[in-house]
């Protein structure tokens, strides 16, 4: 493994590194030299690309977006794509102690030796993450202290639909699908790279800008009212847009995927081929923003899927091909697609999965075609209690929906439910609290009868964490003692052998809810908080809320300003330069619906709601009858 | 009608830092990626079947290994190497391949000895007559230590501490030096019932004779030796 790689990571420190491995947790993580990866020879002459995802190996190495973007670099003869992870503590301390600054795994070389870091943009939560790669690569922090010699810092993903607390981090956000826009931002680089000599950074950034989907932070100065709020937007360059357009992939069949990814030595979170169905969803759940800014809902056909599928497998050898998306029963062939593959695979060797499955009979009938005899358990999300509440959200699940769903299971022979569930939603009351705990308990109760000692019953409830772009981006999340008061009261009615109740940390749920709907002026707080030493915040056992405390205090930020506050209908939100496409109007509509307790339909199903993306879906031809 | 076949691969590289798990998870990825027609386990899911011998702990290469798949149709005992090798990745490598239908005899029985090699690499460059002096301090040190009626050291195990009696597993102990750069000591384990004890404790023990002085380079398991070699 040391061959070839002299000249960047020197031979000394090659050296080091290998005993390095020798003494952390997981060596694994950090070899590189897995099947599929991809290796490049003169590498002097490529534009070299460090994808970076601000996580463990196992987390990171288990995104599609991730892969996708290492398969479309890599095509090119031009560039190389390579890898890099968040080290964990052990690996961290080890770099630090002996010197040697956070490398990529395919070439060992050093972060800031790179053309480009593009950095993946899951969760907020991996906001220090990202510092911590650039600090340990040893690139300054901030976008303002970086010229031409410096890596061209990017990222994308889609937490980028609120990039503003990065703002003073990233050099450039892309909004929306990556897959053209990034050998459109290579093929600026590299022209720009042949005459730097001559040029400078800005330069470069100009000429990004011009790309649609690019956002720029630098390129805007946000004014602030002195309550806080945002006055007005203002640019400082003449080719800066005031709306950034997500861009859209609009024919999956003809967008690259990645048909031979890495496989990963070690275990990972997903090891597995993800076979990715179709894009977007347009149920309209209204805290759901992955439902909205992938819309509109744009599907692969079987053929491709199935040619996908076998390739894949030849290259990987998985035994595990999942149909992924963001509601996987909503695929229009999903029953034909699912018997296909089972047909073709389940005397391979090869399994089928099926996550997010929607609350009914059709669904477990999927899911029994793929797990005929091992049935580990099924998943599904009510997220509420109460028919008004299933209103609110637009969730449009009944309660027998709900029941005759989990009673099918049991005939079905699974023993084993999980179910998801929200609470501190907008209007909630104690009803709604008592609605959950009663169908938590009838489900018990239906699980005892039906299937006897072996039933077991998972509970996951969440706290809301009202999101940008959404209806519920105006909404005031619950504070934290509302929230403890919600989650004690229903871990006292829920006493039972059979049910393991899990209920979201409120205080990571507070930060979380900070950032989603923060605004630059974040990124000071941010900062210091690294400084302080906070990383993994998502992790449990890491995160460290004092630290945080301290980090807003010094900066006189408040969280309560982020997270409690209730927007009105004309605030200016600080991710009001992005178009995710759906218009702010109509979300507002859509908030106003949820008050009303009024459903929305999905417009796969009936007409257009014209939430916005009329042009592309016309384009397209979804919904052609109705709009 | 199946047909078992034993193989002996390599597991070096990037790979020493694979679990026995992971291995395990990574062939039967690289047999499908092979085509190879590998008997399945009977029932609606299906998997493929391999089984590994002793586990090689973290860190350490593997020169000569063992597992052994059944299949559903003969192949020929190069071809069988040449599919698997094409595919696999970076660090595992099949050297030999021998159908052995008509010699089923479980690996925990067939495996009788473990032989492992390892470097003590000087921290700074010495002299001839100080390597030699080093080469007898662990001679000396190996004597007593096999003089001994047991060997006892604490290990951790699921059930917290347990005390473990190293001295049944121990067969040899040889060490070479070579030239000035480096001693070898080569370790011969035996395998009890099954269990192929972990040779790091022991290997520590011996490296920590000239602790200051001397740096534990690559640790090797060089090879298995069977039943009917004894
Ligand atoms: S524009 Fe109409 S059809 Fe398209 S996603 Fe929006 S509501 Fe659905």
């Amino acid at each position: 493994m040391i061959i070839d790689r002299n000249h960047k990571n020197n031979n000394r420190n090659m050296i080091i590194i290998n005993k390095m491995l020798g003494e952390v947790e997981k060596p694994g993580r950090y070899t590189g030299e897995e099947y599929n990866e991809i290796k490049k020879e003169n590498d002097q002459q490529l534009i070299r690309i460090a994808l970076a995802f601000p996580d463990l190996y196992e987390i990171g190495m288990s995104y599609l977006g991730f892969k996708i973007l290492y398969d479309i670099i890599n095509k090119r003869e031009d560039s190389w794509a390579e890898r890099v992870f968040s080290p964990a503590l052990d690996f961290e301390k080890s770099l630090i102690k002996n010197d040697i600054p956070l490398f990529s795994l395919e070439s060992f070389r050093p972060l800031s030796e790179f053309n480009i870091i593009g950095f993946s943009l899951q969760y907020e939560m991996s906001y220090t993450n990202i510092l911590n790669i650039l600090h340990l690569g040893r690139i300054p922090l901030r976008a303002r202290n970086r010229d031409k010699e410096n890596p061209l810092i990017i990222a994308g993903g889609p937490v980028a639909f609120n990039p503003e607390p990065l703002a003073e981090f990233i050099d450039l956000f892309v909004i929306g699908d990556g897959e053209e826009v990034i050998n459109e931002i290579i093929d600026i680089y590299k022209d720009w790279y042949g005459k730097s000599e001559n040029s400078s950074k800005k330069e470069l950034l100009n000429n990004l800008v011009r790309l649609p989907g690019i956002y720029i932070p630098s390129f805007y100065q946000v004014n602030y009212h002195t309550d806080g709020r945002i006055s007005f937007f203002q640019k400082n360059e003449k080719h800066a847009p005031f709306k950034i357009r997500k861009r859209i992939v609009k024919n999956l069949d003809k967008t690259p995927f990645p048909i031979a990814p890495i496989v990963p030595n070690i275990d990972v979170v997903h090891n597995r081929i993800t076979l990715e169905v179709f894009r977007g969803c347009t149920r309209g759940c209204r805290f759901c923003q992955a439902g909205i800014i992938y819309r509109p809902v744009r599907e692969r056909s079987v053929g491709c899927l199935l040619e996908l599928a076998e390739n894949s497998f030849i290259n990987t050898g998985y035994e595990e091909i999942s149909l992924s998306s963001l509601s996987s029963s909503d695929y229009s062939q999903i029953d034909s697609l699912t018997k296909k593959l089972v047909d073709c695979y389940q005397n391979r060797g090869v399994g089928i999965s099926l996550p997010s499955l929607r609350i009914d009979n059709f669904s477990v009938h999927l899911a029994n075609q793929t797990q005929r005899v091992r049935k580990t358990g099924l998943t599904f999300a009510p997220e509420v209690g109460t028919e008004r509440m299933n209103k609110i959200i637009n969730k449009n699940v009944s309660e027998e929906d709900l029941f005759r769903t989990v009673q099918y299971a049991f005939k079905m022979g699974w023993r084993r439910i999980k179910l998801y569930f929200m609470v501190g939603l907008p209007a909630e009351t104690q009803e709604d609290i008592e609605g959950i705990i009663r169908l938590i308990k009838k489900v018990e109760m239906m699980g005892r009868e039906k299937v006897g000692k072996k039933f077991s019953l998972n509970i996951s409830i969440n706290a809301l964490i009202p999101k940008p772009h959404t209806p519920f981006q105006w909404v005031a999340q619950e504070t934290e003692e509302e929230l403890n008061k919600k989650f004690r009261y229903i871990i006292q009615k829920i006493r039972s052998n059979s049910i393991s109740l899990s209920f979201s940390d409120t205080k990571l749920a507070l930060l979380e809810a900070v950032f989603s709907r923060g605004d630059r002026r974040l990124g000071d707080v941010l900062e210091e908080a690294f400084r302080r030493g906070c990383k993994f915040d998502s992790w449990r056992e890491h995160f460290n809320f004092k630290s945080w405390q301290e980090s807003f205090q010094k900066f006189d930020l408040d969280m309560a300003f982020y997270a409690h506050r209730e927007r009105g209908k004309d605030d200016i939100m600080p991710w009001d330069l992005i178009d995710c496409g759906v218009s702010k109007q109509y979300l507002w509509s859509e908030w106003e619906k949820a008050i009303q307790e009024a459903n929305t339909d999905d417009c796969r199903q009936s007409i257009c709601n014209s939430c916005g993306l009329e042009d592309i879906c016309q384009e397209i031809g979804i919904n052609r009858n109705n709009s | 009608m199946s047909y078992l076949y034993r193989m002996k691969y390599q597991k070096n590289g990037p790979l020493r830092f694979i679990s026995h798990l992971d291995l395990n998870q990574l062939f039967r990825r690289v047999l499908l990626r092979a085509d190879i027609p590998v008997e399945l386990t009977e029932g609606y899911n299906p998997r493929i079947k391999v089984s590994f011998g002793p586990a090689l702990p973290l860190g350490i290469e593997g020169w000569q290994e063992i597992t052994e798949i059944v299949l559903k149709e003969p192949l020929a005992e190069e071809e069988l190497k040449g599919k698997i090798n094409k595919v696999a990745p970076s660090g595992f490598k099949i050297l030999e391949v021998e159908e052995v239908s008509n010699k089923r005899i479980p690996l925990s029985k067939l495996l009788r000895q473990a032989s492992y090699l390892f470097y003590l690499i000087p921290v700074d460059a010495i002299d001839a007559n100080k390597m030699v002096y080093y080469h007898n301090k662990i001679e000396q040190y190996v004597k007593c230590l096999l003089d001994r009626k047991d060997i006892k050291i604490k290990k951790e195990s699921k059930k917290g501490l347990k005390e473990v009696d190293l001295r049944p597993y121990i067969s040899k102990i040889n060490i070479f030096s070579k030239n000035n750069d480096r001693i070898i000591i080569c370790l011969i384990l035996n395998i009890e019932a099954g269990v192929c004890i972990n040779p790091n404790p022991i290997i520590q023990m011996l490296a920590d004779v000239v602790k200051d002085y001397f740096l534990i380079g690559k640790i090797i398991r060089e090879k298995f030796i069977s039943e009917s070699l004894i």
